[in-house]
């Protein structure tokens, strides 16, 4: 009984201390008609209330597709955040594997900074938007 | 049973001091941010190279102008105006690849200008080549537009504050006409606080 209280109580710590660096991520699904859906992934619920994608907008510049994304900070206080846009395929495959990098942002209380993101070529149709804290 | 005791000891105590000398080498995240001390990092170039190369093609005047061709260019070279030692070359060979897989863009590279000439007058002078596979002379094509760029810094320091701002600024200059079409900048600002007591 003692052994299973252990494993729990590590299997608690190490979940806990998992939520403290896991990122969480929105991604964007465009159909057809060029709609696009959002989903939202929360790996991490204690980042879900200091960081937030706002609003995110899709459009073209040629023939390449660009998105702007407002990322909110929605505690009351100043923190370093870093994100990171990795764009893929129809196919759900990412575009230039290994191209897509973290970058710092640093929000003020209840600020909404956009950040902006332009395909690396027409093939890209999607994005995956990644936050997690500093 | 001392003796015993005193090699135990003696042991114990190399493979402690073995273990505090060893080298523990890791792969790390190479897109990761990187904050070891307030110089120019891997984490500045991407960003640097990041919002060159988006302000570029969502630039109107550059989106028409690669609709319907993939214009020419070279790269100049981008002057380092800071008092760090900045591989600039890096910087730029990062935009270049983003440009060219984009697909709007095709680079000639003037690095290798060089090696390029000696290839050809090996080809068609050292009698060695078969001539009816060597390549013809004169068919290079000639860059339409330049880019070419600054990298400032101002650096401060206040007791044991340190600010350093870095504007890196790049061009794209019409090499007939001489007209700079586009350009951008890009600001990054990093600050570092020496700690007390080493903490």
């Amino acid at each position: 009984m003692k052994i299973y209280s252990k494993l729990g109580m590590a299997s608690l710590l190490a979940a806990s201390l998992t939520a403290c660096t896991a990122p969480n991520s929105l991604s964007t699904q465009t159909a057809a008609d060029g709609t696009y859906s959002v989903k939202t992934i929360s790996s991490n619920p204690k980042l879900v209330t200091q960081i937030g994608v706002d609003r995110i907008s899709m459009g073209y510049a040629g023939d390449l597709k660009k998105a702007s994304i407002a990322i909110k900070d929605r505690w009351f206080v100043s923190r370093n955040f870093e994100y990171k846009i990795v764009w893929v395929d129809a196919s759900g495959f990412e575009v230039n594997p290994e191209g897509s990098r973290w970058k710092p942002i640093q929000l003020t209380g209840r600020e909404i900074k956009t950040v902006q993101s332009i395909a690396p070529n027409p093939s890209a149709v999607d994005v995956v938007v990644y936050l997690r804290k500093d | 049973m001392k003796l015993k005791l005193a090699l135990a000891t003696t042991v114990l105590t190399s493979l402690v001091l073995s273990g505090c000398a060893s080298t523990n080498v890791s792969y790390g995240d190479a897109q990761s941010v990187e904050t070891l001390n307030k110089d120019f990092g891997s984490t500045d170039l991407q960003m640097i190279a990041d919002k060159m190369v988006d302000d570029m093609l969502t630039f109107p005047v550059i989106v028409q102008l690669t609709q319907n061709r993939r214009p020419v260019m070279f790269v100049d070279r981008i002057r380092n105006k800071t008092q760090e030692h900045i591989d600039t070359e890096s910087i730029t060979d990062t935009i270049q690849n983003k440009l060219i897989n984009s697909g709007k863009f095709r680079f000639v590279d003037m690095t290798s200008a060089n090696a390029l000439a000696q290839q050809l007058a090996y080809q068609k002078q050292s009698g060695l080549v078969n001539q009816a596979t060597s390549v013809k002379a004169g068919g290079h094509i000639g860059a339409e537009y330049m880019l070419n760029g600054n990298l400032s810094s101002i650096v401060k320091n206040v007791g044991g504050k340190s600010d350093v701002y870095y504007k890196f600024t790049l061009k794209l200059q019409n090499v007939q006409s001489g007209i700079v079409e586009w350009t951008s900048e890009k600001e990054i600002r990093k600050s570092s606080k020496r700690s007390a007591f080493g903490l």
